[in-house]
């Protein structure tokens, strides 16, 4: 039998497949530390289901939805959410991982933020889960903080060239969340309605919130 | 075909699955579970990645974020294993043969287990 590695770093042999298939490279190498963790009972099987659960099913955008509902129709959570986010955004039972230091930053129609980690793809897991890949590409991390403007227009975002674009550079210590401007003609929306106008990208600050027919 | 086909941003199918592979989410949920039992903290990780994710730039044009970042977040969860000396690069070699045995030895459609290694 001979083996030998492709490009994308797979094991490729040549014979009859009798035997189970064999992952790629990095999925052997995952293995690899499960089992060393495991066996040094550094890791158990159990939480790490449990996590990937989590983070999979029951943590995502619509916790950021809510915290952006609420500050539409409550000045006074506003008020504090712009002052001490991670406590704000803790009122809400939002809190941990990647969570511990928020900033919120608002647009106003003078003012539009976006958010990026130009290191790695810092992002505020309490709130908006795991980021999307396009979030860890290359290509936003570094054409953002060099070309914001160029890079909403690819998002379909076109904003006036008077409004003034701010990027946020995420960092271990600190996560942003963006507050989008509440769409027109909501003013008798309740907040559970209008949380399902926040978009996640609006939260990121690559698009804006769903308007209503 | 939509207009805005050859956006970089936009028409991305894939935009709302959290984990595309499952050693993605296997993988990130090994290094939570690690930082969070205190075997070292988040920012430390964070550099190593980092670090990692430029070294890769320099021989690899653009990341697309998906198997090639991940593939990047391994490397720096090795590293960083090797750094605190809670593994080092033989061992971890060693048990991917051993996964490798297993595989290529166990019949298909049999769960594939490996031997017991002492780590």
């Amino acid at each position: 039998m001979s083996e030998k590695k492709n490009f994308s770093g797979d094991y490729h042999h040549q014979h009859d497949h009798a035997h189970s298939h064999l992952p790629s490279d990095p999925e052997l190498r995952v293995k690899a530390l499960e089992t060393l963790l495991l066996n040094k009972g550094l890791i158990d099987s159990e939480t790490l289901d449990e996590l990937i659960d989590t983070y999979e099913n029951r943590i995502g955008p619509k916790n950021g939805a809510k915290v952006v509902a609420k500050a539409w129709v409550d000045p006074e959570y506003k008020k504090r959410l712009l002052n001490d986010a991670t406590s704000a955004i803790r009122e809400l039972s939002y809190q941990g991982r990647q969570g511990e230091n928020m900033v919120v930053v608002e647009n106003t129609p003078e003012t539009h933020n976006v958010i990026v980690c130009t290191l790695c793809s810092c992002y505020p897991w309490p709130v908006l889960g795991i980021p999307p890949t396009w979030y860890k590409s290359d290509e936003y991390r570094s054409r953002t903080v060099r070309e914001p403007r160029k890079v909403l227009l690819e998002f379909g975002l076109s904003l006036n060239p008077k409004v003034q674009i701010k990027v946020w550079d995420s960092t271990a210590e600190i996560r942003y969340l963006v507050l989008p401007m509440r769409p027109k003609g909501t003013e008798n929306m309740d907040e559970s309605g209008l949380a399902k106008l926040v978009t996640r990208n609006s939260m990121i600050g690559t698009g804006l919130p769903k308007e209503i027919k | 075909m939509n207009s805005d086909y050859k956006l970089p941003f936009t028409n991305k199918t894939d935009d709302q699955i959290v984990f595309q592979n499952p050693w993605h989410s296997q993988l990130f949920a090994i290094t939570v579970q690690m930082s969070e039992k205190g075997n070292f903290n988040w920012k430390e990780f964070v550099e190593v990645f980092g670090e990692t994710l430029k070294k890769q730039r320099t021989y690899l044009n653009n990341l697309n974020g998906s198997n090639d970042y991940f593939s990047c977040w391994l490397n720096a969860l090795e590293e960083i294993l090797i750094i605190k000396k809670i593994s080092n690069r033989d061992t971890l070699t060693l048990l991917k043969e051993d996964w490798i045995e297993a595989y290529l030895s166990t019949p298909h459609g049999k769960p594939v287990n490996i031997k017991n290694r002492s780590v």
